[in-house]
């Protein structure tokens, strides 16, 4: 896999200081959680990655919910509604 | 903004990733901050004679584009019809975990496509779906007395270690991104993000119009 491979290229720009990680971090996460996070001092990088974390694991659950219905209604759905479907969601 | 959509599925979407900041948001600053990377990987990985214009692309605008969206949701749906015509329903419930396993690999490897290879968990969630699945469960081996020993180790030293710790459980989450390094890492999983939210919106969007669909058959002002 790619990933293993470059991997031990480590840093290709140089030395990455931890400074430059936080607020790299500090930066994308909050961008990121702006629809979550009230107005308090997000610091503590420990606490975005583990918010971090927390919210991907609820965005893959909404998805495993989203496919769980979306598998029902193609058994319940018939060939003209996916068709109207198809139209209708060129809308969107 | 143009999307070219070719809806047989092929890989030739040449939506046009820097105009799509004009329609949502402002997220044009954002992308400037990580497109270092981007630039590096898309210029190792290539795009066979693609017009890459600069490395200035919001790279995390695109996702919210209604062209990506757009585009995302019809291979979606044409991978649904795939997804519902190939297994014949004759299992006991087995079938509807079978199902729903399938609808979520196929909307994963259409997102996953929809990056454009640009990204590594796209790259391996193209590469390894089937190794992933078979391989997870022995993966997953639980080491409880080196965590111990580590955790006792992050007490006494304070913030890195504890901090690693969360980075690697991040980079479990995210597809491909085990060993990654921090930036790298940050980067892949804010990009993973976005496209797990405009898959989230994409999906919800599309089981909005099946459940009208088959709720309403006959009411369609077509």
């Amino acid at each position: 896999m790619s990933s293993r491979r470059s991997r031990s290229r480590q840093s290709s720009s140089g030395r990455i200081t931890d400074q430059q990680i936080d607020d790299l971090m500090s930066k994308l996460q909050s961008l990121l959680h702006e629809a979550r996070l009230g107005s308090h001092d997000r610091a503590s990088a420990a606490k975005v990655l583990q918010d971090t974390c927390s919210y991907i694991r609820s965005l893959h659950r909404e998805v495993d919910d989203l496919s769980e219905r979306l598998s029902e209604l193609l058994d319940a759905a018939g060939v003209s509604s996916d068709q109207a479907a198809c139209i209708r969601s060129l809308f969107m | 903004m143009r999307a070219v959509a070719r809806s047989d599925g092929s890989r030739a979407i040449w939506t046009e990733a820097s105009e799509g900041f004009v329609s949502e948001g402002g997220r044009l600053w954002f992308g400037m901050a990580i497109s270092n990377a981007e630039g590096e990987s898309a210029a190792k990985e290539g795009g066979g004679g693609r017009k890459r214009k600069r490395r200035e692309e919001p790279s995390l605008a695109k996702w919210r584009t209604q062209g990506e969206q757009r585009t995302y949701s019809t291979k979606l749906i044409e991978a649904l019809r795939r997804v519902r015509r190939s297994p014949p329903a004759g299992a006991t419930s087995t079938t509807h975990h079978a199902r729903s396993r399938a609808v979520r690999e196929a909307a994963d490897r259409a997102l996953a496509v929809a990056a454009r290879g640009r990204t590594r968990w796209s790259r391996a969630i193209l590469s390894g779906r089937t190794l992933k699945r078979r391989i997870r469960p022995s993966c997953f081996r639980p080491k409880p007395v080196g965590s111990s020993a580590a955790a006792r180790a992050a007490a006494e030293r304070g913030k890195p270690v504890t901090l690693e710790k969360k980075a690697r459980v991040l980079g479990r989450l995210v597809p491909g991104c085990r060993k990654l390094s921090l930036p790298t890492l940050l980067e892949e999983v804010s990009d993973y993000i976005a496209a797990l939210e405009m898959q989230v919106r994409t999906m919800s969007a599309i089981a909005d119009v099946l459940s009208a669909a088959s709720s309403a058959p006959a009411a369609e002002p077509m």
